[in-house]
């Protein structure tokens, strides 16, 4: 009731969808003034405006208390309804905006976007219960959200286990290091002291400059164990909470030029997997008989082995699309 | 009429050393860019070289370029020789995600 003799009016501004954003404001006034002093005032990104506008647009014509604003005004391209104000009908306009933006924010088809606006729809008649049946769709639609998202982290979780099993002779073969490799430990809730711990571990195996970088990045990053790869594989420890840290191998190849395997070190909880730390490439150069290891970007968690091999060689990109279309001569 | 096949680049590995055909025109280097040796050669980081002789090689702005003007073998103790076609190539090294930000530290 206070809000209702300070603001008077709701303006809704419906602009040209996708060109400029959409805006909602409590306004004393109902005419085009309130643009220039407003009460208050929030504007919906331009990106999820169409979506705004169209979900809009289905309750507008379908909640009575929409259908007919108590007064309309054109300014700079954007039409405004204006509505007197009501508690429940401002809480109203904002749910339907929360929820044109959540269900945006959701790779759905434009049928499934539909479908759970028209259910929505069917089941509200007026203002309160409109807001009640939003609420509790949302919530319903989150609670899946998070099952679908759980059981995603337990496939991924028994994809990596199946792999690293479907590895283990290569494993074997060429990286038998990587079942008991020496661990070296930098950790520190300073991030000086880490780089002075790291530098002085990298430094035994890489050049100054080299170390440096590499000890730069991993004492700013969040991951409990770094590995590397010189004659022999070590790890170096950045953080405490080592317990959860598995280390998997998602794929492998073989060729007569060289080995290569794709590591993946995630931290595990709850029988999924919570967070992948890093993913990099392990190989071995047939030739020279030489062990490398190179991380490579998160993005190609599923990719395989030689894709992130190609990533090294800067032939694919951040998402492992080729760049260019080259031929590829090497030994 | 079909379009004639767009020529594929050429990339060359040999260990973790990498040439990269790229196009530019040999005039831009004469005028742009250093001419720094008529050999290549880098050092592994086992000790061994890569080794490329009767070549140009330069400094450009994106980085090391080396001019072949005949076959010319690309040669390391460990690897077998690689021949690489005359062309304009630029000379890379493999890349690691975790060194994608920071700078060289002097």
């Amino acid at each position: 009731m206070e809000n209702q003799t300070k603001y008077g009016y709701i303006h809704v501004g419906i602009g040209l969808p996708g060109v400029r954003s959409y805006t909602l404001a409590l306004c004393k006034t109902f005419t085009s003034t309130c643009l220039r002093d407003y009460s208050i005032r929030s504007n919906v990104d331009v990106y999820v405006a169409k979506v705004v506008d169209d979900v809009f647009e289905k309750f507008r014509w379908n909640v009575e208390e929409l259908k007919e604003p108590f007064h309309t005004y054109k300014s700079r391209d954007r039409v405004y309804l204006v509505y007197r104000y009501s508690d429940n009908l401002y809480k109203l306009i904002k749910s339907i905006f929360d929820l044109a933006i959540f269900i945006n924010s959701y790779k759905w088809t434009q049928k499934n976007k539909w479908n759970i606006v028209n259910g929505i729809l069917a089941e509200c008649n007026d203002v309160e219960s409109c807001i009640n049946v939003i609420d509790k769709r949302v919530k319903e639609i989150r609670e899946y959200l998070k099952k679908l998202r759980k059981a995603g982290k337990k496939a991924f979780l028994s994809r990596l286990i199946r792999n690293t099993i479907r590895c283990r002779s290569i494993i074997d073969k060429y990286f038998s290091d990587l079942y008991n490799y020496p661990i070296f430990d930098a950790y520190s809730v300073l991030y000086d002291t880490c780089m002075d711990k790291a530098v002085n571990i990298l430094t035994k195996f890489f050049d100054q400059n080299t170390a440096r970088r590499y000890s730069d990045r991993i004492c700013r990053g969040n991951s409990s164990i770094y590995l590397f790869a010189r004659d022999s594989i070590f790890g170096i420890k950045t953080s405490n909470t080592d317990e959860y840290f598995r280390l998997f191998c998602d794929s492998c190849v073989e060729t007569d030029k060289y080995v290569t395997v794709k590591l993946v070190g995630a931290k595990v909880f709850d029988d999924e997997v919570d967070r992948i730390d890093w993913i990099a490439v392990l190989g071995l150069d047939k030739y020279s008989n030489q062990i490398f290891l190179h991380y490579v970007p998160k993005t190609l968690v599923f990719r395989d082995a030689e894709v992130c091999r190609r990533w090294i060689m800067g032939l694919v990109d951040e998402y492992g699309r080729t760049i260019e279309d080259i031929e590829l001569i090497e030994v | 009429m079909s379009s004639p096949e767009p020529v594929k680049k050429k990339v060359y590995r040999q260990g973790d050393v990498i040439l990269e055909q790229v196009d530019i025109p040999r005039h831009d280097l004469e005028y742009y860019a250093k001419l720094e040796s008529n050999k290549l050669e880098i050092r592994s980081e086992n000790g061994h070289s890569h080794i490329m002789q009767n070549i140009k090689l330069y400094r450009y702005y994106i980085g090391q370029v080396i001019v072949v003007e005949e076959p010319t073998p690309l040669v390391h103790e460990q690897h077998p020789t690689l021949i690489i076609e005359p062309g304009v190539y630029r000379i890379r090294f493999v890349r690691d995600w975790l060194l994608r930000e920071s700078r060289p530290y002097d």
